[in-house]
């Protein structure tokens, strides 16, 4: 278990609150909103924990195995899946999470300790793998997740054949789960930040780190699964030193994306291997409307730039030309049929120097 | 992604003046060179900006990619989703 001291000086990280509980509104929503949204994540992990879950219980026996299924059967499953779709789009729909009076403040203070120690407690196998719980602390969320997603990876390994559990890495799970649930129903309660009653409070400013900005950028409303924020990034070098990976991103039910393969475009497949990582890594294309590509005449991003302007010159329709560059040809892979050009901008010499395009499914 | 820079890039921000300058920073932190795809990824960790955001910098042309975007034109676009240097924007 966390000590306290852990949690004050992780909350003191996140908001450079020089007390605690206590802090400002302002402060208090956008720490409120950085933990929904890592809340957000380890319900994505729990879910996606459901396959792990199972090899789990077909390869162990023992008590704790035995109350985790049942438990799972009973409730977690339908406990995440209601969680994840609901609950988390409340979340991002409230905007910002900023309460009215002093006793609220202590509560939600009190359950975002609750959930830092959940989430210590759910993924306290890293702290047993040499991560320390203060650099947990300071984990962005995507880290967590792909740390969480390790775990579940260790959870599915168990060996074949029975054995008995010794209650550790399980049994974290299970308090985990439980905790979410617990989160849960407390913050559904009327007059909790997720509960039915109170309007969204003003979106705060822009705080080192825990920024959301998009809030006010793409206009949360609530309800509306599309509209929760799912990030991915993934860096590497090729062997020439060079930047590559993928970044992506879904705001409004848009997916963006920056991929960059480095030094070994023509290694067949590295691209495409990069858009599917991404495209798991932000949970898939459900929610999804349109896949924008945005292309640039910038010196190493012009890679689908290019194939667009060398389909025009061959005579084909903007249109046309967009499925021929790689971001269209993955979009129609996946059932984006569609495109709709946004806006082009010519250069001097008649090229285009700047192509906005949205890839929808059909009928979108 | 490395977590310690985008701790460090988050910290960072509150010793900065501008934007640009935490930039700047990064690209001294990445060891002299940021490419886009690195400034999307730590900025997006670090700050939770939206890529459609980062993109609109794409052309700056701190990132030696022949973009013309200027300091200025950076920061007044980014401006407004950090707090820089601890001040509210």
């Amino acid at each position: 278990m966390p000590p306290p001291a852990l949690m004050n000086a992780a909350l003191k990280y996140v908001v450079g609150m020089p007390d605690w509980p206590g802090g400002d509104p302002e402060q208090l929503s956008a720490l409120s909103r950085f933990f929904l949204q890592i809340g957000d994540e380890f319900l994505n992990q729990l879910r996606a924990g459901d396959a792990a879950a199972g090899h789990v219980v077909s390869n162990n026996v023992g008590d704790a195995v035995d109350e985790f299924q049942a438990w799972w059967t009973r409730s977690g499953k339908d406990f995440l899946t209601t969680a994840n779709e609901n609950a988390w789009n409340k979340a991002a729909g409230l905007k910002a999470m900023a309460v009215e009076t002093k006793i609220q403040h202590a509560i939600w203070l009190a359950l975002l300790a609750f959930m830092l120690y959940m989430l210590a407690t759910g993924v306290g196998a890293l702290a047993a793998r040499g991560v320390g719980a203060g650099a947990l602390m300071a984990m962005p969320k995507s880290v967590i997740t792909q740390q969480a997603t390790r775990r579940s990876t260790n959870l599915s390994l168990v060996p074949p054949g029975p054995q008995r559990s010794g209650g550790g890495g399980l049994l974290a799970l299970l308090i985990g789960a439980a905790a979410v649930g617990g989160i849960y129903w407390l913050l559904t309660q009327p007059g909790m930040p997720l509960g039915s009653s109170g309007d969204p409070a003003p979106t705060p400013a822009a705080t080192p780190g825990i920024a959301r900005p998009a809030d006010t950028e793409t206009g949360f409303e609530r309800g509306e699964h599309k509209q929760v924020p799912r990030y991915f990034a993934k860096l590497d070098t090729d062997d020439q030193g060079r930047v590559t990976g993928v970044v992506a991103d879904v705001r409004d039910g848009v997916l963006f994306l920056r991929i960059d393969v480095g030094n070994a475009p023509k290694q067949k497949g590295s691209g495409r291997k990069l858009f599917e990582e991404a495209i798991l890594g932000i949970d898939g294309l459900d929610g999804v409307d349109a896949i924008r590509g945005r292309w640039k005449a910038i010196r190493g991003l012009s890679d689908n730039l290019d194939t667009f302007n060398n389909m025009r010159k061959a005579g084909k329709t903007e249109e046309e030309a967009a499925f021929e560059t790689f971001t269209g040809k993955m979009a129609k892979e996946h059932g984006f049929t569609e495109a709709e050009i946004r806006s082009v901008r010519l250069g001097k010499d008649g090229s285009y120097i700047d192509v906005e395009v949205d890839f929808r499914r059909p009928g979108q | 992604v490395n977590a310690d820079i985008v701790a460090d890039l988050q910290a960072e921000a509150d010793k900065a003046d501008t934007v640009v300058s935490l930039m700047r920073w990064l690209q001294k932190r990445l060891g002299g060179t940021l490419p886009p795809l690195s400034f999307h990824a730590y900025f997006g960790e670090a700050f939770g900006i939206s890529l459609a955001t980062l993109q609109d910098v794409e052309d700056w042309h701190g990132f030696g990619g022949g973009g013309s975007m200027t300091d200025d034109d950076v920061e007044a676009r980014l401006s407004g989703w950090i707090r820089i240097g601890g001040r509210a924007n």
